[in-house]
């Protein structure tokens, strides 16, 4: 039946000898729900541009009450120079219809060079698994410019038509992560296995058409040698679009030794062999059944020796143990090398996207590895959560939902659990302990001040124990977390405190003070424990941002918005190097340089507006430069053991390095 | 492949966006009812069918010219509807088989009585309605075999695909299958006289 008749009111029927299809097959098409089909797959004619009105016709068509007019109008936006549609993009990129994100996203997809690929990025982590495929799809477009992470993320995704995406986007990658891509081979779906395979014998197809005679003639060599031990037929040699036949003028002997020892291509080829001989398996295995059916029906029964059948096996055995050694030492060799360059020049681990806590970033280490959370890495997202990761594999652990929460405002990971601090939407401070597996643990809730609106500055004591709070005055009142009280109260003589830092051995807290009547800043090292001022220093007046002692407490660096980094020391009591910029600062006014300190004591480091900067504590010498991308950098945090830095960018994501000294 | 499909299949392997209207118009109306028969409420099915296609677009999408040009089209397609059916039911509970008697399929039935013999058609739903009330109170892995092999009228080896098992398990389970329904039949008969 040629369907093409049939495209009218009603449908077809493909399978007329099937009785039970057919009262169904014969239901009228109803024009509205395909209408919607195509539209939520953006098949939709764009709307018409004009050059005047285009961006104000197009934002009203955006909240048309059609779907298919909505789309429409997002796919006209391709039309438009980048400059022009990317607020509109934006809008629609956030609009409550996926039809519209969705469409959206593959408008940014057509961008080519210019594609915004953090807006990709960011829908990776859509709500609805339509868009999540679609921006996995776009990413693997980007095949220059998308980073892998992201990608083997969403190989983690909980819909498989957007792990089998993040599979495809993965395999068209220039940064190849063919490890990623044997774990998918694992994946309980047979889309995403699939999706693997697929890609796999076009990577494969890919390497044979782009790599040099040498390399070609490597991987012919290894299957001719393969075709030599298995002797199927001539078509087995078929891989998708291509057909291999062996030289003429490669002996067969001389092929078989010239196995490759190691190399992607020789891992590829190990790859493509073991799928040849999965269908060959299946093949030659269809071929027994055949052959064992006319025999049964001829009434003869033929036994196979079984000494050939054993042989065979062994055979099969031998061959699976080299193809699982081979890919074993590739993958040791290659994790190896992947170290050495990390070690060598640091290198971007993971990039994480739990969303924007609503003040800021904020972000927490697990304790050193001594302890069964070691690794762990918490960060705050969207909407009072907070997302785990294992800094370690760069997995998703888990997410707290603090429920009453409107921001976080302060967290600090000891070996009991991760305590929280985040301001309620009744304006308090409320602190809990979380811990995997075990019921949210109510702490302690501090009421809000006379300053209602104010969210309030916090830092909690390194041992996890005392919170300092500050809600937007002069005044600091350090909370025992155990006694449920606060113990004591620092008042600065003048002004607004602006940035906190507690001493590493959680007994001084350092407090800078900001005053808008034209007294100069002050910075009071005060101690908790007696209660009196133990250091202070002055410098021009200028709001401190940020402040971060040293691991030995002995010096303090911090940053005023005069683009100046002070460092103090307690020996000589001074802020020395008042003359040495450590950084090529902004210029800007509205950027907040932030400081961070390795715990190791040796280097510390800080974001500018154009990279994050690693500078040696001892010889002031900048060790490391690592470009910061899009956005800026409002936090740093290191590990315990010094080894990453984890880099919270105003856009939601964070970036967790690699930079052992 | 299927021969009647091979047009639509070259025409989805040149120009994807451009022809799948055709696959959507085609499969729209059956697929809108294997979701119903499949225990997806009557209000959610056009959402399903949607579902269905989304996915079904974005497998083509990555697929070769070449894969899409040998596909098996309608066992694919069924194969994605199944587990998008599985998936929204439960992740851990199969699909069940409901009656279409209180579904959009009567209606359709209805229509196509007036056209041809009403009594003979009649009889002939009411026996089906019949029997797929006695299928769904099978076992699983009995219903789901029995019920895609008589009334989705795919074949033993479009089945095992679909379910990832071997065609041996699909055969034995249709035996199974219908070796009970004709129990539960005969019990129910002898209960009547």
């Amino acid at each position: 039946m040629d369907y093409k008749e049939n495209q009218g009111n009603v449908i077809p029927t493909p399978h007329e000898h099937e009785q039970g299809s057919q009262d169904i097959e014969k239901m009228p098409v109803a024009a509205e729900p395909v209408k919607n089909i195509l539209a939520a797959l953006g098949l939709v004619i764009p709307l018409p541009v004009s050059a005047e009105q285009s961006q104000e016709e197009l934002a009203e068509a955006l909240q048309a009450p059609e779907r298919a007019r909505r789309v429409a109008a997002v796919r006209a936006l391709r039309q438009l120079r980048a400059t022009q549609s990317l607020p509109l993009l934006q809008v629609a990129l956030h609009h409550e219809d996926e039809a519209v994100r969705a469409a959206a996203v593959g408008v940014i997809g057509t961008c080519k060079e210019e594609a915004p690929v953090d807006f990709l990025l960011e829908r990776l982590h859509d709500p609805a698994w339509y868009v999540r495929a679609c921006a996995a799809h776009e990413l693997g477009c980007q095949i220059e410019r998308a980073p892998v992470v992201p990608l083997v993320e969403a190989m983690h995704d909980e819909d498989e038509s957007v792990r089998a995406e993040a599979v495809w986007a993965l395999g068209r990658l220039k940064e190849y992560a063919p490890e990623a891509l044997l774990d998918a081979l694992h994946d309980p779906s047979r889309l995403v296995r699939e999706a693997v395979r697929q890609i796999m014998a076009q990577r494969i197809e890919q390497t044979i058409n782009d790599t040099t005679l040498g390399e070609h003639t490597e991987l012919e060599a290894l299957l001719a040698a393969e075709r030599a031990e298995t002797e199927p037929p001539q078509e087995a040699y078929k891989l998708p679009g291509k057909v291999f036949t062996l030289p003429d003028s490669l002996p067969r002997e001389q092929a078989n030794k010239r196995l490759p020892e190691t190399g992607p291509l020789a891992y590829l080829a190990e790859v493509a062999k073991s799928e040849q001989q999965s269908q060959w398996g299946q093949r030659s295995a269809r071929k027994r059944e055949q052959k064992g059916r006319q025999r049964t029906h001829r009434g003869e029964r033929v036994k196979v020796p079984e000494r050939k059948r054993r042989g065979y096996l062994l055979e099969k055995v031998l061959l699976a143990i080299f193809i699982l050694g081979f890919g074993l030492l590739w993958y040791s060799l290659d994790q190896r090398f992947h170290q050495s360059s990390i070690a060598a020049q640091g290198s971007l681990s993971c990039v994480f996207h739990p969303g924007k806590n609503e003040d800021g970033n904020v972000m927490a280490w697990s304790p050193g590895k001594s302890t069964d959370v070691s690794g762990l890495f918490a960060v705050a997202g969207a909407g009072g959560s907070v997302v785990v990761y294992d800094a370690d594999s760069c997995h998703y652990i888990t997410t707290y939902k603090e429920g009453n929460a409107r921001t976080i405002l302060a967290m600090k990971w000891i070996v009991d659990g991760l305590r929280i601090a985040f301001l309620n939407k009744d304006g308090n401070i409320q602190i809990v302990q979380e811990r995997e597996n075990v019921a949210s643990e109510q702490l302690l809730t501090i009421p809000a001040a006379m300053q209602a609106n104010v969210v309030p500055l916090v830092a909690w004591s390194d041992d996890g124990q005392h919170l300092a709070v500050n809600w937007g005055n002069n005044l600091l009142a350090i909370w025992s977390i155990q006694e449920k009280l606060a113990l004591a109260q620092y008042t600065a003589p003048y002004g607004q405190i602006s940035a906190l830092a507690w001493s590493p051995d959680s007994t001084e807290i350092a407090a800078a003070t900001f005053d808008n009547g034209g007294n100069d800043g002050l910075i009071q090292i005060w101690n908790v424990m007696t209660r009196k001022i133990v250091a202070q220093d002055i410098y021009p007046s200028a709001k401190v941002a940020t402040m971060a002692w040293s691991g030995d407490g002995e010096n303090l660096l911090f940053y005023n918005q005069n683009n100046v980094i002070y460092k103090w020391n307690r020996m000589t009591q001074e802020a020395s190097s008042t003359n040495t910029n450590y950084a090529s600062l902004p210029q800007s006014n509205n950027f907040t340089l932030t400081l961070a300190w390795a715990p190791d004591n040796t280097r510390f480091i800080m974001s500018t507006d154009s990279d994050l900067q690693i500078w040696n504590a001892t010889t002031n010498q900048s060790v490391m430069s690592i470009p910061n991308g899009f956005t800026r950098i409002d936090q740093l945090s290191w590990s315990v053991d010094s080894q990453h830095i984890a880099a919270a960018s105003t856009d939601g994501t964070v970036q967790l390095w690699h930079v052992s000294g | 492949m299927e021969p009647e499909y091979k047009d639509l299949l070259d025409a989805l392997a040149t120009d994807l966006a451009g022809n799948y209207e055709q696959l959507v118009m085609l499969y729209w109306g059956p697929l809108k009812g294997f979701v119903i028969r499949r225990m997806i409420p009557v209000q959610d099915a056009e959402d399903m069918v949607q579902e269905i296609f989304l996915r079904a677009f974005l497998d083509l999408q990555r697929s070769s010219g070449l894969k899409i040009r040998t596909l098996k089209l309608r066992a694919w397609l069924y194969t994605i509807a199944w587990n998008a059916c599985a998936n929204r039911l439960s992740r851990n509970k199969q699909p069940v088989m409901v009656s279409i008697e209180c579904e959009e399929g009567l209606i359709v039935d209805l229509e196509g009585l007036q056209s041809e013999q009403p009594e003979l058609l009649l009889e002939q739903k009411e026996r089906r309605e019949e029997l797929e009330s006695q299928i769904a109170t099978l076992p699983p892995r009995y219903r789901d075999v029995v019920s895609l092999y008589y009334f989705e009228g795919f074949s033993q080896q479009e089945i095992a695909d679909m379910l990832e098992v071997r065609v041996g398990t699909v055969k034995v389970n249709v035996y199974r299958g219908l070796k009970m329904l004709q129990k539960q039949l005969a019990v129910q008969a002898n209960r009547v006289r």
